[in-house]
């Protein structure tokens, strides 16, 4: 299939019953799985499930699932063990798993006092560092071997929603909160390093370029994707609009610098390259509910995961990314 | 098991308001009635040690390539970092 509409080739769907998604995340290791942090009742009551899907050319089935006690509303892998991943809930906790052992979480890390909507393991090789990111307005860095926390990041005036390392510099990590900044944090230093008015609207999503170090994305409940550069964040260096509601997710690209990828509460998957004048490449309209989880496969090339609050989560390649460039 | 999901509708997509099942759930959950089916578990952590890695990392796609700059009209070489030891002056929100 070709055009710029719903065209998405060799799509597979694996249904939650019961459960709505918040998070997907591929496994650094394996390339067929992938990992869904989802809700019961949108994430308002009852409990959580993650779910460890396995995926191939016959279609989706259930590596294994675990529930929590709370709704689950983010998921990271670990990048020093292929067994292990990390969630965040919304009682306040983070959950340590391990995919060979059904019976329970490993660890358990209660510090935050509100929802921990954002969770994710260190990118660069040196570090093995997870952040978290509250509605409780902190971000807290943790050693995934230690059950406390190592530092506490105090700063945003409102919810933050998204935390999330640099995959280039060690110890840095970006956060977008609901006080509409992005703000870059080290964390030699408990104070913020930079802070970015980003949108005059809440900032749901942040993410890093995979290919210069200097550059970030941001999404927000304007409806719109913009672009910043550390050297000058006085104005963005790209606006993409096209969403009609609230941006959730932005990821780039693990592959080319200028692609990125967003999902939205108007229930599409755009994908982007802002090198280009007409920067909106594909808009793919295969969920019927508020589309929150998306990533993009380290393994294969082009290849999308994706997950919305009707109860569906999508594995598929779409047109502008199916030829390698 | 998979569990194959029906193809995606042509149809028009209405404004996304909030299903009616969403509101009817706030709306037990902040009177402080039950909500019908809620599982609430009691899971807690079984302390139990990590199953050992035996697969080696996978580099990512970005590393080995150096972090350089992507071709971009009007924007100065250099790939130096932004964050020098001076943090840029908060901006009030």
């Amino acid at each position: 299939m070709s055009g710029a509409r719903g065209g998405a080739r060799r799509s597979q769907a694996f249904r939650l019953p019961g459960r709505h998604g918040y998070a997907v995340e591929f496994s650094p290791y394996l390339p067929g799985r992938l990992a869904c942090a989802a809700a019961q009742y949108y994430g308002i009551a009852g409990c959580g499930t993650l779910a460890v899907l396995e995926q191939n050319e016959a279609g989706i089935c259930l590596f294994r699932s675990f529930d929590w006690n709370d709704g689950l509303f983010d998921v990271t892998w670990s990048e020093n063990n292929e067994h292990v991943l990390v969630t965040s809930s919304g009682d306040g906790a983070l959950q340590i798993w391990d995919t060979a052992k059904p019976t329970g979480p490993l660890q358990v890390c209660k510090e935050h006092t509100q929802e921990v909507y954002s969770v994710d393991w260190s990118q660069t090789r040196g570090e093995q560092l997870v952040v978290s990111g509250s509605w409780d307005q902190t971000a807290k860095l943790w050693d995934p071997t230690v059950g406390r926390s190592l530092c506490t990041f105090k700063g945003h005036e409102g919810i933050i929603y998204s935390t999330i390392w640099s995959p280039h510099i060690p110890g840095c990590f970006a956060s977008a909160s609901g006080d509409q900044t992005l703000r870059i944090w080290d964390v030699k230093t408990p104070g913020v390093k930079v802070v970015i008015p980003g949108h005059q609207a809440e900032i749901l999503s942040c993410d890093w370029c995979k290919y210069d170090e200097n550059l970030l994305v941001t999404g927000a409940v304007d409806c719109s994707l913009k672009g910043w550069d550390l050297r000058n964040v006085r104005q963005p260096v790209f606006n993409l609009v096209g969403h009609t509601y609230a941006v959730r997710r932005v990821k780039f690209s693990p592959f080319h610098a200028t692609l990125l990828a967003s999902c939205s509460y108007d229930f599409t998957v755009r994908f982007w390259d802002f090198s280009k004048p007409n920067p909106l490449l594909e808009t793919v309209e295969h969920h019927t509910e508020f589309t929150c989880g998306l990533d993009l496969s380290l393994h294969n090339h082009g290849q999308v995961a994706d997950c919305a609050w009707d109860e569906l989560v999508k594995i598929y390649t779409p047109s502008c990314l199916a030829a390698p460039v | 098991g998979v569990v194959p999901a029906a193809p995606p509708s042509s149809a028009p997509l209405p404004a996304p308001a909030p299903p009616a099942s969403f509101s009817e759930i706030l709306r037990l959950v902040r009177s402080g009635r039950d909500v019908p089916g809620l599982h609430r578990p009691n899971v807690t952590a079984s302390l139990a040690s990590p199953t050992p890695s035996r697969l080696a990392r996978r580099p990512k796609p970005w590393e080995g390539a150096r972090p350089a700059e992507p071709p971009q009209p009007g924007r100065e070489p250099g790939g130096s970092g932004a964050l020098g030891p001076a943090p840029l002056t908060p901006a009030s929100p």
